[in-house]
């Protein structure tokens, strides 16, 4: 059913592989790493459309879902794999699916009926080139953007970016911890330099993978109401099927989940909505830091774009110039708090992103005026060259 | 056919089980204030017993009210086709 | 004169704290519902619990998805498991829900609009991977919700908000449409069809495969003022004059146009394999082929666990909050 994988050559990668991966180190691509860690995550249901650079994800799903007891499904339309997945967390699953650009902009409508119902469910989106069909089988980071402002209305979303297939493994993990811990639907933006590249991934041990488990509530039948928040504001659910009875909807509704179409209830909604992952953002926000104790100048970067700035790092550091990288790996909310702090602590943050200046709006935003901010763009296809993020980290410390 | 008197109906012989079968008697009960005044079953009730009463309920809506007390045979029809839950049947002791 | 009639009551009508026989499986904290006088959607539901109750289903069980619209309140006043979806997206819903857990009892209740017209590509899909599920698609010929605009089900010639001077376009034949695409039971009622509606419906519930039930429902307050045909009693004639019962036909006689006579009745009730028996099929054939013939596992225990996955929802993974689904082996 797998490729033969040449670094594991254990007598366990032979049997029946019902559940996560053997612990060990494979070399997968991106793709695959996402799907193996949806695995590793308990993740038994997927939904999807195929494009590319995503199919991968699908195509290992479904391989691996029907062998593991999960259930895989290609259904006929982004619109519909959104849907599906809503429907399959809502029956008991943990549920994903995989895009990319043109797909996620057809699934931005059910993302909200996602993040307004507080479905636990996580989306790949695996980054291409655009607008509209762009440059189907090349790199861009074009989608951060639309992760965060995609669907109408007001809410927030947790976006993680992945820097290497053995990341795209660990982060699709958390993806689901962070799904179900804040029931809402998590994304991670992979893009296609990731998700197309094999490299090597270890699998921990079944038992050393934190795993978060749904919340279900232990109300009597008769009492559960599906939108009371608990002290974190995130509502206990009920699987489908069990007895509650509850009615869900995408329209504007109460703690019982009926429509209530009031100023006042929309008020509630919405602001219970944000404040729900903004009050939580110490548990969700992640980033590395590399070289940044005594930075003059930060390298800000997320994704592939980050492998580059890291390479320029040590270029700087070689020639005498103190520089840092902050790599975002929670990109959605935005981690606010630390780029101010960084930007009182360095001259100028460069930001290298594959799109002409999106994630910069907000260091830029964050920074408040306290450090030079400077975009290095790129409109895709391919990563940053060296030389052009030198030139830019040198004129922003002019 | 609305609200038109039934001739009751002339055998050609006695049936063989007149006296053993019997038709089973209905009793209406109206929810009028839920009533929207659609008119379904008065129009559709197969033996007439429903007629639009003169009062209308605290929306404006005529409901229904029996007109012909003794014709409800219990068939049940106006309570499935009430849209409102508005009316439902019990069956009468025999 | 009828306004000095309103303290009086007939014998026959009692107080208002009396509950009809179908309120326990209804919302009655949110009633009234919003549907119009002479709207056929309350007679769906009714018939609905109705036909739940003579086939002894199990509540707990039962879903009710749907999509936008007058129809799609429906998920809203039963009292099941309910999903109020987003526009034409209550099928592939629903799909998530029944692959994920194929023992719930899955109904689909919405609008032509919703599950013809932007839902369209939803529903012949579903239909043709023949999902275990039914479809009730309340057909009232316009959009509703949103004031009377022209749907995919609108006769042609006949007004609506958006075709003011007639609709252009040639009708779907909904059950022809569903049937083509691969349903297994299609079929077709108004109304008016109370009790024959309360059979199918109960039919449906029992059947395994993919369920297509067209219910012909006036809308007085839009489609039939804007066309000059009178009230829900008007409309309800017409269904009774001109509604001809035909079980067996050919689903691709059943057009409906503006004026003329059309089919109802149970079109098409066949079997054939629904997408999760294919499923578990090649669950179990992919594991039997992949058992080792080592001495770790043994091909028996290999099969046995391949069987274990025919699923039957489990209670117990749901208590320690993993996921109970379709073929689950973990907890």
């Amino acid at each position: 059913m797998l490729t033969a994988d040449p670094v594991s050559q254990s007598a366990a990668a032979q049997e029946v592989l019902d559940g996560i991966l053997p612990p060990g180190s494979y070399y997968l691509n991106g793709d695959e790493a996402a799907a193996e860690g949806a695995i590793a995550a308990n993740a038994r249901f997927f939904a999807a459309y195929p494009i590319t650079p995503a199919t991968e994800v699908a195509e290992r799903c479904a391989e691996r879902f029907p062998e593991c007891g999960g259930t895989f499904i290609q259904m006929e339309d982004e619109l519909a794999a959104m849907n599906c997945i809503l429907g399959g967390a809502w029956a008991g699953a943990k549920a994903l699916t995989s895009t990319s650009g043109p797909g996620f902009s057809l699934m931005m409508e059910n993302l909200g009926l996602g993040i307004m119902t507080e479905t636990p469910c996580v989306v790949v989106n695996v980054q291409r080139a655009g607008p509209s069909t762009g440059l189907p089988t090349a790199v861009a980071q074009q989608d951060m953007m639309q992760a965060r402002w995609g669907s109408h209305g007001d809410y927030e979303i947790i976006a993680l970016a992945p820097d290497s297939p053995c990341e795209c493994f660990t982060l699709a993990i958390r993806c689901f911890n962070l799904s179900e811990q804040f029931r809402t639907p998590v994304l991670l933006m992979s893009d296609e330099i990731i998700g197309h590249m094999t490299e090597k991934v270890l699998v921990p041990a079944a038992d050393e993978i934190e795993i978060v488990p749904r919340r279900l509530t232990d109300a009597p039948k008769d009492e559960y109401w599906p939108y009371v928040p608990d002290d974190d504001l995130v509502p206990a659910m009920a699987n489908a099927g069990t007895g509650y009875r509850y009615h869900v909807t995408g329209l504007t509704h109460d703690y019982r989940g009926y429509p209530a179409l009031t100023p006042e209830d929309q008020h509630a909604q919405v602001t219970r909505l944000k404040d729900k992952i903004l009050t939580n953002k110490d548990k969700i926000i992640t980033y590395e830091m590399v070289m940044m104790d005594d930075a003059e100048v930060c390298l800000l970067s997320y994704g592939s774009a980050s492998r580059v700035a890291r390479s320029v790092v040590d270029i700087l550091r070689q020639n005498g110039i103190k520089a840092g990288l902050l790599r975002l790996i929670t990109v959605w909310p935005f981690p606010e708090e630390i780029v101010y702090e960084v930007a009182n602590q360095v001259k100028a943050i460069v930001v290298p992103e594959i799109n002409m200046g999106q994630i910069v709006r907000e260091v830029e935003r964050a920074a408040k005026g306290c450090a030079q901010v400077k975009l290095v763009p790129h409109a895709g296809g391919d990563l940053h060259d060296e030389p052009t993020i030198l030139k830019a980290v040198q004129e922003g410390l002019r | 056919m609305q609200n038109t008197v039934e001739a009751a109906p002339k055998f050609w012989r006695t049936p063989l089980d007149e006296g053993k079968v019997t038709s089973p008697i209905g009793e209406v009960l109206t929810i009028p204030e839920r009533c929207k005044g659609c008119g379904w079953c008065v129009e559709f009730c197969p033996k007439n017993v429903l007629t639009t009463s003169d009062s209308f309920n605290s929306k404006g809506y005529y409901y229904p009210v029996v007109g012909r007390t003794d014709e409800c045979v219990d068939c049940r029809l106006c309570e499935r086709i009430c849209p409102d839950f508005a009316i439902y049947l019990r069956r009468a002791p025999a | 004169m009828k306004g000095a009639d309103i303290d009086v009551l007939s014998n026959e009508v009692e107080s208002e704290q009396q509950d009809h026989p179908m309120d326990s499986i209804l919302r009655m904290d949110r009633m009234p519902h919003i549907w119009c006088p002479g709207c056929g959607l309350g007679t769906v539901v009714s018939c609905f619990a109705a036909a739940a109750d003579e086939c002894g289903m199990d509540y707990d069980r039962m879903c009710v998805v749907s999509g936008i619209g007058c129809t799609g309140r429906v998920a809203g006043y039963l009292q099941l498991d309910g999903y109020h979806t987003t526009h034409g997206r209550a099928i592939p819903f629903a799909t998530g829900l029944h692959l994920a857990n194929p023992d719930l009892k899955i109904t689909v209740v919405s609008g032509d609009g919703d599950l013809v017209a932007i839902g369209g590509n939803h529903l012949i899909h579903a239909a043709r991977r023949n999902l275990d599920m039914v479809v009730i698609c309340v057909n009232n010929f316009i959009y509703g919700m949103t004031g009377g605009q022209v749907a995919p089900t609108t006769p042609e010639g006949m007004k609506a908000t958006t075709s003011p001077f007639g609709c252009l376009e040639r009708p779907f034949n909904l059950p022809y449409l569903a049937a083509s695409s691969g349903a297994t039971l299609v079929a077709r009622w108004t109304t008016l069809d109370v009790r024959r509606m309360v059979k199918t419906f109960a039919k449906a519930f029992q059947k395994k495969g993919f369920s297509f039930l067209e219910i012909i429902s006036p809308c007085p307050t839009l489609f039939m003022r804007r066309n000059k045909m009178g009230d829900g009693v008007n409309m309800m004639r017409h269904f009774k004059e001109d509604r001809v019962i035909e079980h067996g036909a050919d689903p691709r006689d059943a057009d409906i146009d503006a004026t003329g006579k059309f089919l109802v009745g149970e079109f098409l009730d066949i079997e054939r394999p629904t997408y999760i028996d294919s499923y578990r099929d090649m669950v179990e054939r992919i594991s039997i082929k992949t058992a080792p013939k080592a001495e770790k596992k043994s091909a028996e225990s290999v099969q046995s666990k391949a069987k274990k996955k025919a699923p039957s929802g489990e209670k117990d993974a749901e208590k320690s909050g993993e996921p109970a689904l379709a073929g689950a082996g973990q907890s």
